[in-house]
């Protein structure tokens, strides 16, 4: 495959057309004497038709590590479970805190209990092993980093080639969160919450429910925080029961 | 991602899903597809890695085949069971060509040096392109995937870059050219 022969831009075009069967059968005839009498012509269809089908793969590969990542956020590793312990011991505590808060505290706006029950999602753990993940991961750096507006930025690239990734609507939709455009925010999670199978069904259930104590509708709030499961919940629901009287 | 998805295809529509590599089938085979070799790989003394790279590679061999028309899938459990297959094999000549050579494992396999390998080899060429497709810019890239990968037309493309449909044509022909040139200086340098 050295040696290749230069090609002009209507060759190209010729040949693509060619290999994408839109030439007529006059057409098609000259190309086929072409291709019998000229070794240049032949050679770059067949370059072509090669580097078509290199494109293909390559795409196809860059995908199926984004497929991957979706896959690895059903399958925490096990130091991801260590981490939830932690994170459940962090939540007793928040819980006990937010008791004690409540019991000290008079009269509470609804910024006051969102700033109370809100901490950011800590992120996924990244490898960066693959070139196809990479922009991914990076942006998980970001996310990390607190550098939203950057996360948005990759993912939401991303987002558009795989408008279905549960990961991707999640993470965006806590990116869009930091920066309050809570619409938006509303809008990604809401596409996690409608799916139960979802790793994440039960944390966007809990952020979704976040942002509606925020904009004050506690009625909205209250099934998707008794939806998120966590430990929270119960005292967070019963404060907003005890509100909206 | 619904199970039943399949259940909306007939066998000629999954086919052409496949070929038009749409995003929502294409990732409904890979979730019912890898939990079945990875059980399989990490029972057989292989690595999480390991289990994503030999499925990963199985998966461009099941495509490959059902667009060459080699396979054609009549339902959604022959589709999972034929890539579980492939991907088996893989895994059992790993195995085996592990215990007769020494190997690069799977894991340290680099796509940052340009595969130095035989030029006629063809999957060889197609690892060279992977390589070029990578070094070759941002809206090449976004370019060619959209034109090649996601099948959109020139007028789709130009629109989602914000280019004339002329601008588009002409940058893919410079694209192609420039991917040409990455491979050939690739393989001067090797």
């Amino acid at each position: 495959m050295n040696n290749k022969a230069q090609i002009s831009s209507e060759d190209f075009e010729l040949i693509e057309n060619y290999l994408d069967g839109n030439l007529d059968s006059t057409s098609i005839a000259k190309v086929e004497a072409r291709l019998s009498h000229e070794e240049d012509f032949r050679i770059n269809v067949e370059e072509i038709r090669d580097l078509r089908e290199g494109i293909q793969r390559a795409a196809l590969k860059e995908k199926l590590n984004v497929f991957h990542m979706d896959i690895e956020k059903v399958q925490p590793e096990k130091n991801k479970i260590h981490l939830m312990y932690w994170a459940i011991a962090a939540s007793i505590s928040l819980f006990i805190l937010a008791g004690i808060w409540w019991a000290t505290q008079s009269i509470s706006s609804q910024e006051k209990i969102f700033q109370s029950y809100y901490h950011t999602d800590p992120g996924l753990i990244s490898t960066m092993s693959s070139a196809g993940d990479y922009e991914f991961a990076r942006g998980m750096v970001d996310f990390k980093l607190g550098e939203y507006s950057e996360a948005v930025n990759r993912w939401d690239k991303l987002l558009a080639d795989n408008p279905s990734s549960d990961t991707l609507n999640y993470f965006l939709g806590l990116s869009y969160l930091e920066l309050d455009d809570f619409q938006k925010s509303k809008q990604l999670l809401g596409n996690v919450t409608g799916t139960e199978e979802s790793y994440f069904y039960k944390d966007a259930n809990w952020y979704l429910g976040l942002i509606m104590v925020k904009e004050g509708n506690f009625e909205a709030a209250i099934p998707l925080l008794d939806a998120a499961d966590r430990e929270e919940s119960t005292m967070l629901i019963s404060i907003l029961e005890k509100e909206d009287k | 991602m619904p199970k039943d998805i399949f259940n909306s295809y007939s066998q000629e529509e999954l086919t052409k899903a496949i070929i038009n590599n749409d995003n929502v089938v294409l990732q409904s085979i890979y979730k019912l597809g890898f939990p079945k070799v990875q059980h399989f790989i990490l029972r057989n003394s292989g690595s999480e890695d390991q289990a994503k790279d030999i499925f990963q590679d199985a998966f461009i061999s099941f495509w490959t085949n059902i667009r060459s028309g080699k396979f054609a899938p009549e339902n959604e459990s022959a589709l999972v069971g034929y890539l579980f297959q492939i991907a088996k094999n893989k895994w059992l000549d790993h195995l085996r060509s592990s215990k007769t050579k020494k190997t690069v494992p799977l894991e340290e396999r680099d796509i940052t040096d340009f595969p130095n390998l035989e030029v006629h080899d063809k999957e060889a060429y197609y690892l060279k392109i992977e390589y070029a497709f990578q070094k070759i810019g941002k809206d090449c890239h976004e370019l060619l995937t959209r034109f090649y990968f996601k099948k959109e037309s020139l007028t789709q493309v130009s629109r989602a870059m914000g280019w004339t449909a002329q601008t588009a044509k002409n940058n893919k022909y410079r694209c192609m050219q420039k991917l040409k040139n990455i491979i050939q200086e690739g393989e001067k340098e090797s």
